[in-house]
């Protein structure tokens, strides 16, 4: 389980995640290693992609080790494509529910309600991310009124939300508000050693009624995708 | 997904096809040098290479090239963007009439590109297009290209001054690409050494250690 040593135990169901780190830090990785592991307990997936089509982002992971299998576990994945509109591509396979607009952000709601309509309690939907959805809207202050509707209402449901936000994108208040509007927080930061080597840590923010280690946690990348170091 | 070879300094790595980089240094940090650099090992294996030049003219694009073991190799195609700037007509078989134009800039230069399946691009640079066109557009501009690119499995690099545009700008611009290439100058003992690193590449786990360049 990914987040054990930061969690000690599942996401629960119905809570909303904002996920924080600059370009670069693993905040893809981290949420696809998520999806994975919710497949693999037969959960549900709905997984809105903006910088990358379905398929580049599968396999670019294979090759970092999170390998889906065809047959059993993207029955329980669904993609929203909020990429391919750039080139005026069609959608792929994978059952896929195509974005024309990212800034519009009622054209994403219906989307995402439309991908995850009918499927159980427990579902985990993830935004990959709010800063590609805010590129494209004239305003981007209205993100924040998007993700409160949308968490109010996903998590109601009992799905689990987790947004990712690109830090040093966007003016520092609408991060920390964005933040705000989140049960809690997965930090992502990039350290340095003397010789320029870099390492991706995480931490997570206090999480209502769970027992969370806040320490910044060293993520390492193994044959089988990320995992928490101690 | 095939690989492609990224070469810095003789030592190779390999990158997801399609890959789209920001290269980003502090102003005359031979971020061009470098990028020409890189250039050569992908046109090596054959396959097309752009660089459309908004600084430099492309006969110095040539020289640079030439100089650097980058021009013989391949099939190396200059757009240029200097020429309608100085008021004269270009010779090369494509120009950018206007850098104020992205539109048309971007057909221009997706016209380079029709039809290949893999190959590398450089923009140098997207700073020269902020001081025509507004952030927002120039943003645009580059998720559109970047995206086209991808698909076809296109290696592109988009050259940024450092420390010359607001730092949201710059984050905002590796976060629509894929990964940065970083070139800093390093003040040793009087005299200019550049160094540069992959800080990252999505898909792919790098050495982001300091090299450096010749």
């Amino acid at each position: 389980m990914l987040l054990k040593k930061l969690l000690n135990q599942e996401i629960p169901d119905g809570t909303t995640l904002a996920c924080i780190g600059k370009p670069g830090s693993g905040k893809t990785l981290l949420c696809i290693k998520l999806a994975y592991e919710y497949t693999q307990r037969k959960k549900n997936v709905v997984y809105l992609t903006t910088e990358n089509t379905p398929t580049r982002l599968l396999s670019l992971h294979e090759h970092l080790g999170i390998r889906f299998d065809i047959a059993n576990d993207l029955q329980y994945l669904r993609f929203i494509d909020a990429h391919s509109w750039k080139v005026g591509a069609k959608g792929e396979g994978l059952s896929t529910t195509m974005i024309s607009n990212p800034g519009n952000f009622s054209e994403v709601s219906l989307a995402i309600n439309s991908a995850s309509k009918d499927l159980p309690e427990g579902t985990l939907v993830i935004i990959d991310s709010l800063s590609g959805l805010m590129l494209g809207a004239p305003d981007e202050t209205r993100i924040k009124n998007f993700f409160h509707v949308l968490s109010q209402r996903l998590n109601q449901k009992g799905y689990t939300l987790i947004a990712i936000v690109e830090d040093g994108c966007h003016d520092p208040k609408l991060t920390l508000g964005l933040r705000a509007l989140a049960h809690s927080s997965l930090l992502m930061r990039v350290t340095e050693d003397g010789m320029g080597m870099m390492n991706r840590e995480i931490r997570i923010a206090e999480l209502l009624g769970c027992d969370v280690n806040t320490k910044w946690h060293r993520i390492r990348v193994t044959d089988t995708g990320p995992e928490i170091g101690g | 997904m095939n690989q492609v070879y990224l070469e810095i300094r003789g030592s190779k790595i390999t990158i997801p096809e399609g890959t789209q980089l920001l290269l980003i240094g502090p102003p005359g940090s031979a971020k061009i040098r470098f990028a020409l650099s890189i250039m050569r090992s992908q046109l090596a294996s054959g396959t097309k290479g752009v660089f459309a030049t908004m600084t430099l003219t492309p006969s110095q694009v040539r020289a640079l090239a030439t100089k650097i073991n980058t021009l013989p190799v391949g099939n190396l195609e200059i757009i240029d963007g200097v020429s309608s700037i100085a008021g004269k007509a270009s010779t090369e078989k494509r120009s950018f009439r206007s850098l104020s134009e992205l539109n048309s800039m971007s057909l221009v230069l997706l016209d380079s590109i029709q039809n290949e399946r893999g190959g590398i691009c450089c923009v140098d640079s997207l700073s020269t297009l902020l001081i025509y066109s507004d952030p927002s557009s120039v943003l645009k501009f580059v998720q559109v290209v970047s995206a086209k690119m991808k698909s076809q499995g296109i290696t592109g690099i988009f050259v940024l001054e450092e420390g010359v545009h607001e730092p949201e700008l710059a984050s905002l611009l590796s976060f629509i690409l894929d990964g940065v290439l970083h070139v800093r100058e390093n003040d040793s003992q009087g005299e200019l050494r550049y160094e540069a690193r992959v800080e990252y590449v999505r898909g792919k786990i790098v050495d982001s250690r300091w090299v450096q360049l010749d």
